[in-house]
């Protein structure tokens, strides 16, 4: 029984710092579209080929990397691209 | 004695005017000098019998003062030094009387001396109330005087439409009155439809415009004329640009890097203006925060209607208009950029069917090596073709089931692997707004390796090798065709550089490349090791990425 506790908080354990890890690089931004179906932004990098995802209030700092052509730290969760912190 | 005496007066002098006068301020290039402050941030200052009051506004410092019974004035000011300078600012254009503008001063007075408890503080707010006590909040008609030309509209305000219980409970709330915004004005010429908006004094979101329509081309002027109802004193004069937050991008498509106007299709030269804001509305479904939706009449109703039309036929002619590649150096590197075919056929020579700008010149023998693909006559067989696949999916330290990102650094890895056995490989790309059908993955390009098969009929097919994609080497029209598009759009097949902008224009661009081209900017910095280094590093990450979930 002990045994299968210990299994069971190692699992919750290990799913929920799967679900939870994050990136974080430092990217430029080529473009933001506000997705007005969805409404967030739609954000591209310069190498970076996919398509990621930010909540309007990331949109200062993106667009100040958009504007100025300088980079970003962007931490972003992998499963799905979408952004959670800029600065 | 005579040194000491005047000395002496000297200093009783300055220590005196310290005492009464402990700050300067000038308004439009006069000085007056203030009176210590008693409330916080709060200066009553005087230049002859003028008096008035510095304080702070929602916007900055400002002076306030009397003008007449009733009428009030807020201007701005140009330096305001207590000890130091606390404030400098470039001139600025002087306060006119208007009503719009009293309406301003009025407002900001109460917000901001409100509470303060100077005399002349006090007399403000009680001018400032009875200013507001007699303003009427509804113009319903007036006129519209270009400052340029001196064309002339006259303009009848839109109809508002009984309002909801929440909207009334919000009115009562904020003091305010929720009406039609929108005014129906006609000129000299009857063909012209004109859309005017005046925002109430003090909105600082909405810029007064007019949108003149006329045979589906429409111009947006917003500010330079003066508004007024017959009567002595203006309502409004605004200056060109009034409010306004367009900066002259009137193309509104990225980057600023190429001048605006190459990226508006011929067809709307006339309606330069209103390009961006008509586009960024279709793009909203033309949602004006509800301005409309408060609108009764059938005028403005079906002005809307057709600003909503004009606006549907831009977006709509995007994937249709006639553009040709224009190629220019910024910041080092060579872009590609689609521009209107007319305007950009002048902008230089030609190179593969793309206009050259005369700053690529000096990087002609770098455009010539990552836009040209050699073919040295080595063509796989089918069947070899599909060995590799297999070679490439067996590859452990590539994790092709992470699929959200990181093509570049699968492409790249396998093409110099597939080099180093003897095998010629280019990259094969494609930009736009792509999806890998029955997921949520996005893709704003995609890329992979590709090599020339010779097919059992002796033609010489790109195969592209994606394990993340296909289940086998493919040509390349099935490996376009196996991602989904959202753009409605051509496939344009082109060279490297392909155009940054082609999502811009709804198009979707196909080109192959040497395997030495990274990613879909050239990135000249970037050195082979540089490539090599950074794309491991990335496979590594979702190597970790796809473990962390379970998956490999």
């Amino acid at each position: 029984m002990k045994i299968f506790l210990i299994l069971i908080l190692f699992l919750v354990v290990f799913s929920s710092s799967a679900f939870s890890k994050t990136l974080t690089h430092d990217y430029q931004v080529t473009g933001l579209t506000f997705n007005a179906e969805k409404k967030y932004y739609e954000v591209t990098f310069v190498i970076e080929a996919g398509i990621y995802k930010a909540d309007e209030k990331f949109f200062k700092c993106l667009q100040k990397s958009l504007e100025k052509k300088k980079l970003a730290k962007v931490t972003y969760e992998p499963m799905g691209l979408k952004i959670t912190d800029c600065q | 004695m005579k040194k000491f005496n005047a000395l002496i007066f000297v200093c009783f002098y300055l220590l005196l005017s310290k005492m009464v006068f402990a700050a300067t301020v000038e308004v439009e290039g006069k000085q007056y000098n203030c009176e210590a402050p008693k409330s916080y941030m709060t200066y009553v200052c005087a230049n002859g019998s003028k008096k008035i009051i510095v304080g702070m506004t929602d916007g900055g410092w400002a002076a306030f003062s009397k003008e007449g019974p009733g009428i009030v004035s807020l201007k701005s000011i140009t330096k305001l030094i207590d000890g130091k300078v606390l404030y400098q600012s470039n001139e600025i254009a002087p306060y006119e009387d208007t009503i719009y503008n009293r309406k301003i001063a009025a407002d900001q007075i109460n917000f901001s001396l409100g509470s303060k408890s100077e005399p002349l503080a006090k007399e403000l707010v009680s001018e400032a109330n009875t200013f507001n006590s007699n303003y009427n909040e509804v113009i319903p008609s007036l006129t519209l005087k270009m400052n340029e030309g001196g064309d002339v509209y006259q303009c009848t305000k839109g109809s508002t439409r009984p309002l909801t219980n929440k909207q009334t409970s919000l009115q009562d709330q904020y003091k305010t009155k929720f009406t039609c915004p929108y005014y129906s004005c006609s000129g000299k010429d009857p063909a012209e439809k004109v859309l005017m908006v005046l925002p109430k004094p003090g909105n600082t979101f909405t810029s007064p415009n007019m949108l003149v329509m006329k045979n589906g081309q429409a111009k947006l002027v917003e500010g330079g004329y003066k508004i007024s109802n017959g009567s002595s004193l203006l309502i409004a004069n605004f200056p060109k640009g009034y409010n306004s937050d367009n900066d002259d991008n009137t193309a509104g498509l990225p980057p600023a890097d190429v001048n605006p106007d190459l990226l508006i299709p011929s067809k709307y030269n006339d309606s330069k203006s209103s390009y961006k804001y008509l586009l960024d509305m279709a793009k909203k479904d033309f949602d004006d925060s509800g301005y409309l939706d408060l609108c009764s009449g059938n005028d403005i109703k079906a002005l809307g209607a057709e600003r909503k039309k004009i606006g549907l036929a831009m977006q709509s002619y995007l994937s249709e208009a006639e553009l040709i590649e224009y190629l220019k150096v910024i910041d080092g590197s060579i872009h590609s950029y689609y521009v209107d075919r007319k305007k950009g056929q002048t902008l230089g020579c030609l190179y593969q069917n793309k206009v050259v700008d005369s700053s690529v010149l000096g990087q002609y023998g770098h455009l010539k090596e990552i836009s040209t693909v050699k073919s040295n006559g080595k063509y796989l067989r089918p069947d070899e073709v599909q060995d590799l696949f297999k070679k490439a999916k067996n590859m452990k330290d590539i994790p092709f089931d992470y699929k959200y990102d990181g093509c570049y650094a699968r492409a790249h890895v396998m093409s110099k692997r597939f080099e180093a056995m003897g095998i010629p490989t280019q990259k094969a790309w494609i930009k736009g707004k792509l999806f890998v059908p029955g997921t949520d993955i996005e893709w704003q390009y995609h890329v992979a390796p590709t090599v020339e098969v010779k097919e059992k009929n002796g033609k010489i097919v790109n195969y592209v090798i994606d394990p993340s994609l296909t289940d086998k080497a493919v040509p390349l029209d099935e490996w376009v065709a196996a991602m989904g598009k959202k753009t409605t759009g051509p496939i344009m097949k082109t060279t490297y550089p392909f155009p940054g902008n082609a999502l811009d224009f709804q198009r979707t661009t196909v080109a192959i490349s040497p395997s030495d081209v990274y990613a879909p900017t050239d990135l000249q910095s970037m050195s082979a090791e540089d490539k090599m280094e950074f794309s491991t590093q990335k496979l590594k990450e979702f190597t970790e990425v796809l473990a962390s979930q379970g998956k490999r």
